[in-house]
């Protein structure tokens, strides 16, 4: 890959964890919830044991139900139901396909795929962590397996930001947080939200992931590269090869073609959109150049449009 | 497949198509590796047609380099054919040249006769005939004959016989070869004389031809033994009696003790037979001769022009070469007349104001014919080579002056001979004595020379010469031009000598008396020498002294006879023809036969060697030369059209045709150096074309012959590197400093030269804004030693050249007169005392531009310790 261009602060390839849009006074006015991102109806809350959890360290103690605590002897805190925490699971993608743009590529471009999906995935961590939510961030670096097999669950947003910054001071290599993750088995357990961010091109069970949450949405990280194909030149042939599969090199006009290459991402990009809409799932197409109020859009209608879960009948604002 | 005589090799061609397909393969491939890969994940995503091996575009390639490659596969596979069947040239006699040459110097003679050889080129001319068509040359001269039958050979060979001039192979074959080139097999007719064979390379000539010998030397020693007379010199003084000769009798082959005699012939008539006899063992003999000089008393010098001497040696045996006995020399010590016309004033020797003159010329071989006087016209005045009148005795011109010499002038008006083609007599005319009256001496001068015709009355002018001084003042306006005396100062003026252009009649007109006394300066023993000296000056020597004889003597007749240029005139033909015998010739040394060409055998049969026809090898060059010009054509248009097709800008493309035109009309590149002169030193249309000569002659600078004037300072003024200047006007402002930008100029670099006129105070004032100082230049400045080695620059009027030292470097110079004016085409003499010559100038000049171009580089001296180590 040609040196890296600079990054322009408006887009993904520069998001910050702790970026956040422009805060409202329409929005705070009216936001319903000071804590946790769920909506909950308005009603008395009620004592159901699925707005109980189990205790962990920092609750606030006066929320514990010594009751419960009493006839089964676990710590069990009772949520408000006006404040409700969200499980959240963030899967990201690493793989090897996510590390285009390569050496090779001729062009520069300012950040690889998985430099923007951390980042996005970082910044989704951090906005739940803020709102209260818990939030676990899964790594799938092999290609081949199906789901990912290390985990991160940080407890505040410093943890982000702290792991954000020994990232960048690593030139965003992908082994400076690897540390960080643990390995783990993937749960089976449903979640509340489940992000997944990839370029659906390795392995991965994309469509499960997404099915494990009540409400998910998958981001698509390409590279703008893979979007707009100018940059291939007639005299290099550009090639992949799929564990198991054969090798797939075209020539650089074969794929400015039209109808080949432009028209079928296009076509492979809302095929996996309608399949997600089909199982209920949010599909979102992101690049290193989208711009950060943009995905800061489509991340908020996302979370307005799964604050009214059939559980809860929460209104939509 | 055949194409003509020429048949396609299947191996080869397969193994050429193979190596196409190698090369075409190998470029393919590295075509291929070098063609760039990039990973794109997304492709997998992609349904377009599958193919294991990579999808390559078609194109079709470039026209020309497409026809480029076709060319050079056509060449290679045109390189495979090779003749279908090798097919000899069926013998045609016309077709095959076969060439004899006969060698018939004079050691060939030694071998066998004139008849013998005659005989035997006849027949060699019938053996060969069957093979081809035969010419015939001989060493007489590079003709090339076409004989039809053996007899023609035979008379031919008969008809020329053998010279007396030696033979040089090696030129006789160059000569030939060039008129007659379409030979095939070339015989050699000749022995294994040394002399001839010796800087013959005929291996040279294996490449065209078949080179054979002929080989008639004679086996044993019978054919190698000579003699023969090698040198003749006389020995005799002029006044001698007798003439004596000391001729050299010379040995070569075997060393047996012969005898015989030697006899000297002259005009037909015997001066005499000596015996000799040379001892066994000894190669080399004198022989005395001697005959009384009366013998020849009645030849003169002028007759005996041209007639040898002719020295006959008649050994008793052991003669190869018969030629070589008779030498030839020119017949020294014949005594050249003089008359002198001269009265004598008493009886007495010293009386008498010829005597010492006559001493004099007798010293020199001549004979004296004195007359006191003459009455009539005169004596003849063809017969003598030098007329020497005594006048001005006061008893009147016709008294001493004959009038035959003006009617023989007269009469012969031509190329300075008479009629009979002889030359005319010098005359020399002097005073009787000091006190001559010049007046008749006058009348003579312009008798002999001037005078229209033969009744013009004698001029008034003459009248008025009184003195001697008034003489050697009337001869120069007469046409006369000095002899002796000194430059610009005719007082001491020995005598004028004039020459009728139109009759060739000279004379040389003395100041002084010819008599060694004080009024003329000569004493007595500067009196024979003087006479000897205006006789060699006037050419009047003639075989005079112990020289050796100047008979030509020629050792290659090739050099000397054929093609001569300008041709030879009948004379020096005639004397060609019967030239002395070369040493080389003589003295039969012989070549080892290894070194020699294969030899025709004596038996007919056919020779060792035989090469095929010139006309069946086809030279290869002329297509090799395509093939280059081919290539190299293929070459540059396919680096034209890759240019034109890659450049994008048409800017770009433009270089191509610049890079084509710059070939194709491109001019040598030349560096001159100009003359850049300010002011109006120097005036429109001055030249220094004869200084740019020597420069360029001397060095390796070329100067440009035309300057560059500036009338004033400009920008492109101060854009030269040097500035010629005359005076400091046009440098200096209104308060007499330097102009600033000249001081910029200098700073930068420039190079002033101020010519005179310049005061030192002016100089000093002209260089107040500088930091630098005027000094003399210094023996060991660099100006003294940069090209020339100069001990001193040319000073006038007592001021010195002056240079101003600015920044380590000599940045002025001024220069005490006008230089370039003295340098220029027709320049002016520089007004000084003592003005340098136009060499000094140059010189000067030279040392100048190399100060100017390198400064003091030699000051470094970073060649001196090579120079040492190669002094050790």
């Amino acid at each position: 890959m040609a040196e890296a261009s600079p990054k322009d602060p408006a887009t993904l390839a520069a998001l910050h964890p702790a970026r956040t849009r422009e805060v409202q006074y329409r929005d705070y006015k009216n936001s319903l919830q000071l804590f946790g991102s769920q909506f909950m109806s308005l009603k008395r809350p009620t004592r159901l044991p699925e707005a109980g959890r189990e205790y962990t360290p920092g609750d606030p103690v006066n929320l514990i139900d010594w009751k419960a605590y009493g006839r089964l002897g676990q710590l069990i805190v009772r949520e408000v139901r006006d404040q409700s925490t969200s499980r959240v699971l963030i899967g990201v993608d690493v793989s090897a396909t996510m590390q285009w743009p390569s050496s090779d590529v001729p062009q520069s471009v300012a950040a690889t795929k998985a430099e923007v999906a951390l980042r996005l995935a970082l910044h989704l961590a951090h906005l739940h962590l803020r709102m209260g939510d818990l939030v676990e961030v899964w790594l799938l670096s092999d290609a081949r397996a199906a789901y990912p097999e290390a985990v991160f669950k940080p407890r505040r947003g410093a943890e982000i930001i702290a792991l954000y910054e020994h990232w960048v001071a690593q030139d965003c290599a992908v082994q400076a947080i690897r540390g960080e993750f643990q390995a783990a088995p993937w749960p089976q357990a449903k979640r509340d939200r489940v992000f997944w961010l990839g370029d659906a091109l390795g392995g991965a069970k994309v469509a499960d992931v997404l099915l494990m949450g009540k409400k998910s949405l998958f981001i698509h990280v390409l590279s703008s590269l893979e979007l707009q194909i100018d940059w291939l030149q007639s005299s290099t042939s550009y090639f992949d090869q799929e564990a198991g599969r054969d090798l797939r090199e075209y020539q650089g006009p074969v794929l400015k073609h039209p109808g080949n290459y432009l028209a079928q991402l296009t076509a492979w990009c809302d095929d996996w959109r309608l399949r997600l809409q089909r199982q209920g799932c949010d599909y979102v197409r992101l690049t290193e150049t989208t711009q950060v109020a943009s995905y800061l859009s489509s991340l908020e209608d996302f979370i307005q449009s799964s604050g009214a879960g059939p559980e809860t009948g929460a209104s939509r604002r | 497949m055949n194409f003509g005589n020429l048949m396609l090799t299947p191996t080869w061609t397969v193994l050429a198509a193979s190596a196409l397909a190698l090369i075409g393969l190998v470029l393919w491939w590295l075509l291929r590796k070098r063609q760039q890969r990039v990973w794109l994940p997304t492709v997998r995503i992609l349904r377009l047609e599958a193919h294991l091996l990579p999808q390559l575009v078609l194109r079709p390639p470039p026209l020309l380099a497409f026809l480029c490659f076709v060319v050079c596969a056509l060449a290679l596979l045109g390189l495979t054919l090779r003749p279908r069947t090798q097919i000899y040239t069926p013998f045609e006699p016309n077709q095959t040249h076969l060439h004899l040459f006969c060698d018939l110097s004079p050691s060939v003679s030694a071998q066998l006769g004139l008849e013998e050889y005659a005989e035997r080129i006849a027949v060699l001319y019938d053996t060969l005939q069957k093979q081809g068509r035969v010419s015939l040359s001989t060493s007489h001269s590079p003709e090339v004959v076409q004989p039809k039958s053996a007899d023609e050979v035979r008379q031919l060979v008969l008809q020329r016989g053998f010279h007396r001039s030696g033979l040089n192979l090696g030129n006789a074959m160059k000569e030939l070869l060039k008129e007659t080139t379409d030979i095939d097999r070339l015989f050699i007719v000749s022995d294994r004389d040394q002399h001839s064979w010796t800087g013959f390379n005929w291996r040279y000539l294996l490449e065209e031809m078949d080179v054979q010998f002929y080989d008639l030397s004679k086996e044993g020693r019978s054919g190698r033994s000579n003699i023969f007379i090698n040198d003749a010199r006389y020995l005799s003084t002029a006044e001698a009696q007798t003439m004596e000769w000391d001729v050299e009798i010379g040995r070569g082959g075997s060393s047996d003790d012969t005898s015989g005699t030697i006899e000297a012939v002259y005009m037909g008539r015997s001066l005499g037979s000596f015996a000799w006899r040379l001892p066994e063992g000894k190669q080399r003999l004198n022989v005395h001769l001697s005959w009384p000089v009366q013998a020849v008393a009645g030849v003169s010098a002028q007759d005996a022009q041209g007639i040898p001497l002719i020295l006959r040696l008649h050994p008793g045996s052991g003669d190869g070469v018969a030629l070589d006995d008779e030498f030839r020399t020119p017949l020294k010590g014949l005594k050249q007349d003089v008359i002198l016309i001269g009265e004598s004033s008493g009886e007495r020797l010293l009386e008498d104001p010829a005597e010492q003159l006559e001493v004099a010329l007798e010293i020199q071989g001549f004979r004296i014919k004195r007359y006191d006087f003459i009455s009539g016209v005169g004596p003849k005045t063809l017969e003598a080579p030098l007329i020497v009148l005594l006048g001005g005795g006061g008893a009147g011109v016709d008294r001493f002056c004959p009038r035959s010499l003006a009617t023989m002038r007269l009469a012969h008006q031509g190329d300075g001979r008479s009629l009979a083609g002889e030359r005319l007599p010098k005359i020399w005319l002097a005073p009787q004595g000091e006190a001559a009256d010049y007046r008749e001496l006058c009348r003579c001068y312009t008798r002999l020379l001037l005078t229209p015709d033969a009744a013009a009355p004698e001029p008034s002018y003459c009248d008025s010469i009184e003195s001697r001084s008034q003489w050697v003042g009337l001869l120069p306006s007469l046409g006369a031009k000095q002899v002796g005396g000194s430059v610009g100062n005719a007082a001491h003026t020995l005598a004028f000598h004039q020459r009728d252009q139109r009759s060739g009649l000279e004379i040389l007109a003395f100041t002084v008396p010819l008599a060694p006394t004080p009024g003329s300066g000569i004493n007595h023993a500067q009196m024979p020498i003087l006479v000897k000296e205006l006789i060699a000056w006037q050419g009047l020597t003639h075989g005079q002294g112990t020289q050796g004889g100047q008979w030509p003597r020629t050792g290659d007749i090739v050099q000397a006879l054929w093609n001569h240029l300008p041709p030879l005139d009948a004379e020096a033909l005639a004397q060609l023809r019967v030239s002395n015998v070369p040493l080389g010739e003589s003295l039969l040394g012989e070549v080892d036969l290894q070194s020699l060409p294969p030899r025709w055998a004596a038996e007919l049969r056919s020779s060792s060697k035989q090469l095929p026809s010139k006309k069946d090898r086809e030279d290869p060059l002329p297509w090799l030369r395509l093939a280059a010009y081919l290539c190299i054509g293929a070459g540059f248009l396919e680096g034209i059209v890759a240019l034109s097709v890659r450049l994008r800008s048409v800017l770009k493309a433009g270089v191509g045709v610049v890079l084509m035109l710059t070939l194709l009309h491109g001019g040598k590149a030349e560096a001159r150096i100009e003359f850049n002169v300010l002011g109006s030193g120097l005036v429109e249309g001055t030249n220094f074309s004869t200084l740019a000569r020597e420069v360029g002659r001397r060095t390796s600078i070329e100067l440009a012959a035309k300057p560059e004037l500036f009338t004033k300072l400009s920008p492109e003024a101060l854009a030269e590197p040097w500035l010629w200047t005359s005076g400091s006007g046009a440098v200096a402002n209104q308060s007499g400093e330097l102009k600033t930008e000249v001081a910029t100029w200098l700073r930068r670099g420039g190079f002033l030269i101020i010519e005179a006129p310049w005061q030192p105070l002016q100089l000093n004032k002209l260089t107040r804004p500088l930091n630098g100082s005027w000094q003399p230049l210094p023996p060991d400045h660099e100006v003294m030693r940069s090209f020339y080695l100069l001990d001193a620059l040319p000073s006038c009027n007592g001021e010195i050249w002056r240079g101003y030292s600015f920044d380590g470097r000599l940045a002025i110079l001024a220069v005490p007169y006008g230089f370039l004016d003295a340098l220029k085409d027709h320049g002016a003499v520089p007004a000084c005392k003592d003005p340098p010559d136009q060499e000094r100038g140059t010189r000067v000049f030279i040392n100048l531009i190399m100060v100017a171009l390198a400064t003091d580089y030699k000051r470094d001296q970073i060649h001196l310790p090579e120079i040492l180590k190669r002094l050790r």
